[in-house]
């Protein structure tokens, strides 16, 4: 379970986010919606530890990242943030895949390097993984071979590789055509139907529609209700 | 073909000393470049304005006039170096200074978003920069270092200018003594072996990585 409570964040003056609350339970699909400079990477990106926010709390499952004591904000120390990263999926907008690794390797890096399992144990997994997203005879190409399409499966196994509480779409679709599209927002939901919470950034209204449980609209962020 | 046999010797003897300096140069000033790099995109504006003087100067003047500077020029300022280490220090010094610009252009070349993804996927930044970043650095800069690569082999003949006998020096010494040409011919055969030699190692490692 996300819990985003009372989150702030301005750049300069320009406040993009102000007092936004937002849970995300198992097996939900919550969207977020809003044309683009309504805060909604920005957002994507404070759960995703890579923009600090001025106030407000986040945590997944009880393991805070930052927390918010007499008006000052605190993060957690980095090897606490390690642990919570391994809460977190992500699937970048452009995927973000290594390039000089193949399919099976782009999904092995990071739990080898967290030390999660051995490399035969995490060797299985992927190719459960893989197979599941449908990528099994893709395991030894190289990420410059494969399509759109298939580079986000590849950056969705990777995600999943570390069996994540809650894993953050952004901008699925911009980059896919409509059957892809469908394709994608049956994948998300298996995904949460196999008890992953799921946030989704986009601005595709009717992907939205098809694919969430929740769709929330980014121009809450800056009202006080939420 | 006796003439060949005759003055062997010492063009080998040239070509030594022109292999020392192109090795030694390379071993030290592509990692040098390559720390540089770094410290220019990361550090204090202080220190990366400090490196950007150094390799203004370093490319703004001749690789010979560096050399003179630092033989001739540098003994009246109380430093005399001998002939071999000065050109050392000369041609370590420039040629950080291209690797350096070179190393900075592939680095800032990677997307933002790998070493995003290296944070979000908890693969720590060490790790993340040895084994995604840099690979992908190395295989974006290889054709550039490459180009300084076979430039330094025959930049190595500048130092003929501070009286070291590398290989154009004994090939001319030759031309003098014998009255003929031929050697200069053999001393660019010399060239175009290594040369031809070094593109050969280029290809395969570009074809490995």
């Amino acid at each position: 379970m996300l819990e985003v409570k009372n989150i702030s964040k301005s750049f300069n003056d320009n406040v993009v986010i102000k007092n936004f609350s937002l849970t995300i339970k198992d097996h939900e699909i919550v969207a977020l919606v809003g044309k683009s400079g309504t805060g909604k990477t920005t957002f994507m990106r404070l759960i995703n530890n890579l923009e600090k926010a001025n106030k407000g709390s986040i945590a997944i499952n009880d393991i805070v990242l930052c927390n918010t004591i007499n008006d000052k904000i605190v993060y957690a120390k980095h090897k606490d943030t390690k642990k919570y990263h391994l809460q977190l999926g992500m699937v970048f907008q452009d995927y973000a895949l290594f390039p000089n690794y193949d399919v099976l390797n782009n999904l092995l890096i990071a739990p080898l390097a967290q030390k999660i399992d051995t490399k035969e144990n995490l060797t299985k997994k992927a190719k459960k993984i893989l197979k599941d997203v449908e990528l099994s005879n893709k395991i030894n190409a190289r990420i410059d071979t494969l399509s759109g399409g298939q580079q986000q499966r590849v950056a969705i196994a990777r995600a999943l590789m570390l069996n994540p509480a809650i894993i953050c779409f952004d901008e699925p679709t911009s980059a896919l055509d409509e059957e892809t599209t469908n394709n994608i927002s049956e994948l998300i939901k298996k995904i949460a139907q196999d008890g992953t919470g799921v946030l989704i950034i986009t601005h595709d209204k009717q992907f939205a529609k098809n694919t969430a449980t929740r769709i929330i609209n980014s121009n809450k962020f800056i009202s006080k209700e939420n | 073909m006796n003439l060949f046999i005759d003055i062997l010797p010492s063009l080998l003897n040239g070509l030594k000393t022109t292999l020392l300096l192109f090795i030694v140069v390379l071993i030290i000033s592509i990692p040098l470049g390559f720390i540089v790099a770094l410290i220019r995109i990361h550090a204090h504006k202080i220190i990366t304005t400090i490196i950007q003087f150094y390799i203004f100067i370093m490319r703004g003047t001749p690789l010979l006039l560096q050399i003179m500077f630092i033989f001739f020029g540098l003994p009246y300022l109380g430093i005399t170096l001998n002939r071999i280490p000065a050109a050392l220090i000369a041609f370590i010094l420039n040629y950080t200074a291209y690797y350096a610009e070179i190393f900075r252009g592939g680095i800032l070349a990677i997307p933002k978003n790998q070493s995003e993804a290296i944070k979000v996927l908890g693969i720590g930044q060490i790790r993340g920069f040895l084994k995604i970043i840099m690979p992908q650095v190395f295989k974006i800069v290889l054709p550039s270092v490459g180009n300084e690569v076979i430039n330094l082999v025959k930049d190595t003949s500048l130092i003929y200018i501070i009286g070291i006998t590398e290989i154009l020096r004994a090939g001319q010494t030759a031309v003098n003594t014998y009255a003929t040409p031929i050697p200069f011919i053999f001393v660019g055969i010399f060239y175009l072996i290594i040369t031809a030699f070094i593109t050969l190692i280029l290809n395969k490692i570009e074809k490995k990585i």
